[in-house]
């Protein structure tokens, strides 16, 4: 499947943005990556959830320190 | 046999009751290091002037009728991500191998040494843990030692590796996507995913705060329970862990399985398999006489919430080592983290948001079984250096398929002991016993039954 420029051109912006330049010689592996996560994660974004179910598996409890 | 090569609970038994010395498992275990490990890659580090001086404090207490503890002259030994008093958490990188020496060991590494438990050393592994198959660009392949032109499974593969060549007994690994079941599996032994929360994880090296597990590898359904036992309890240095009750597993083990209520997963997890791993399943199935199947609901895009969890967390944290030292990294793991380090938080609160939805369905099917069976891997363990898996007529990426079972099952933290299913002139696979939250007891039964009955078994892989 041929990249979509759109998810070149997020790379480079989000590289930027996150202050993590990606040397040339890394940048096909990369996007490679990049386009399989973006389809990975199309199943986990398309599934509906309501408001309701909003919920998050991560809880966070204060009160408690190491 | 050598005095290594027994389970822990019959090595526990002959120092206990000064048949054998701790001082002479230690040396049998260190002369089968010496003989095999060459070739197998399954230790980094050695420890062995402090074992030598623990067996000797063993050895002289039971001269005096002192007890050293249950685990008494068990040579044991952790993947590299454990701290290791005086020792750099290498994590199986090499950047981290410029950290301060670690200034005590583990939480389950003190736990383990106040049974009587022998630490000998630190094992290979994938680097930070992002690996299925046991290939390190900076430690070497460890090698699967029922065949070594086979891998060794990842990430826990000096754990799965030393235990199956009988190094030790006894190994502690990390599984945050399946890096105790794959090894576990491919290298034909037991292996224990506790559920999230019951085994502290204070003094590793994370990998992933949301899905990291600590757990026990061994050649008996006996000796995970032996080891779980004194492993568990609360520990306020990891936030996750939980506040429950010990089980003591080792008083029911022997229970039987008659009175449970087993399932085999179907659907997705008949799906992408080779046939040898789904008749893994169906040979375990068969001798506990189950026929009836469930579909756990969602468990693709549970793996789907499982990789974009991983991703995110991973690379969020490794992303000052990514922005300094990215020539330093496995090629293997860089350009996955570099990538992580770009995926839209949006993404990852959906996905920690679908795990909560996705944990209550499964929950919810266990209202009406106590255990279900699934594959652990695909296919036994594969050629060093395989880059795909043919599936009848479909090619798949390897690497990543490994996890393929294994994943949606630590995506919500659920128990999980692997079995091993020997083949005669061929590799083992795993079968996974999965339970409810909190009743590893019931999975590690289902294992020592699997054994009592001789289908599931983890000999010493002599060949090496």
């Amino acid at each position: 499947m041929a990249v979509p420029l759109d998810l070149e051109a997020y790379l480079d912006a989000a590289s930027v943005i996150v202050g993590l330049p990606i040397a040339p010689e890394y940048r096909a592996e990369v996007l490679a990556n990049l386009q399989r996560t973006t389809a990975i994660a199309a199943a986990v974004l398309e599934f509906p959830m309501s408001d309701e179910e909003e919920e998050s598996a991560s809880v966070f409890c204060p009160g408690e320190a190491e | 046999m050598t005095p290594v090569q027994g389970s822990a609970a019959e090595i526990a038994a002959s120092v206990r009751s000064g048949a054998t010395s701790a001082s002479d498992v230690l040396a049998a275990a260190k002369a089968r290091i010496e003989s095999a490990d060459g070739v197998i890659k399954a230790f980094t580090d050695l420890t062995l002037e402090r074992a030598e001086r623990q067996a000797q404090e063993i050895d002289a207490a039971i001269a005096v009728g002192r007890d050293p503890g249950p685990l008494a002259g068990v040579p044991f030994a952790v993947k590299n991500l454990f701290d290791i008093k005086g020792l750099p958490t290498r994590a199986g990188s090499k950047i981290n191998r410029d950290r301060t020496p670690a200034i005590e060991d583990a939480v389950l590494i003190r736990r383990l040494t106040k049974a009587g438990a022998v630490l000998i050393g630190g094992l290979n592994m994938g680097e930070y843990a992002y690996d299925f198959t046991g290939e390190n660009v900076h430690d070497g392949i460890c090698c699967n030692p029922r065949n070594t032109d086979h891998m060794s499974g990842g990430s826990s593969s000096g754990s799965g590796a030393a235990v199956a060549a009988g190094m030790v007994p006894l190994a502690l690994g990390s599984d945050t996507n399946g890096s105790i079941r794959v090894p576990s599996a491919l290298c034909g032994i037991f292996g224990l995913k506790p559920t999230y929360g019951r085994l502290p994880r204070s003094g590793t090296f994370p990998f992933c705060d949301s899905l990291d597990h600590l757990g026990p590898l061994a050649r008996s359904a006996q000796d995970l329970a032996l080891s779980f036992d004194v492993m568990q309890g609360h520990d306020a240095h990891d936030v996750a862990c939980a506040r429950k009750p010990s089980l003591e597993t080792t008083k029911t083990l022997e229970a039987g399985a008659n009175d449970l209520r087993i399932a085999v997963a179907g659907d997705y997890f008949t799906r992408g398999a080779k046939p040898e791993a789904l008749e893994a399943v169906a040979k375990a199935a068969s001798a506990l006489s189950v026929t009836r199947e469930v579909v756990i609901p969602e468990a693709a895009r549970g793996r789907a919430a499982a990789f974009v969890i991983t991703t995110s967390e991973s690379s969020a944290l490794h992303i000052d080592r990514l922005r300094m030292r990215a020539a330093d990294f496995d090629p293997d793991t860089r350009y996955r983290f570099l990538s992580g380090a770009l995926v839209p938080a949006a993404w990852y609160i959906k996905a920690q948001r679908f795990r909560r939805w996705y944990h209550d369905q499964v929950i919810a099917l266990f209202k009406d079984v106590d255990i279900i069976l699934a594959p652990a891997t695909p296919c036994a363990a594969p050629k060093i250096g395989e880059k795909l898996l043919t599936l009848g007529e479909e090619t798949v990426p390897l690497r990543p398929n490994l996890g393929l079972f294994t994943q949606p099952i630590s995506c919500i933290g659920f128990p999980v002991v692997v079995a091993p299913i020997q083949r005669e002139d061929d590799l083992p696979l795993g079968v996974q016993i999965i339970a409810a939250p909190w009743r590893e007891d019931l999975a590690l039964r289902v294992a020592a039954e699997l054994q009592r009955l001789g289908v599931a078994a983890a000999p010493v892989a002599t060949g090496v």
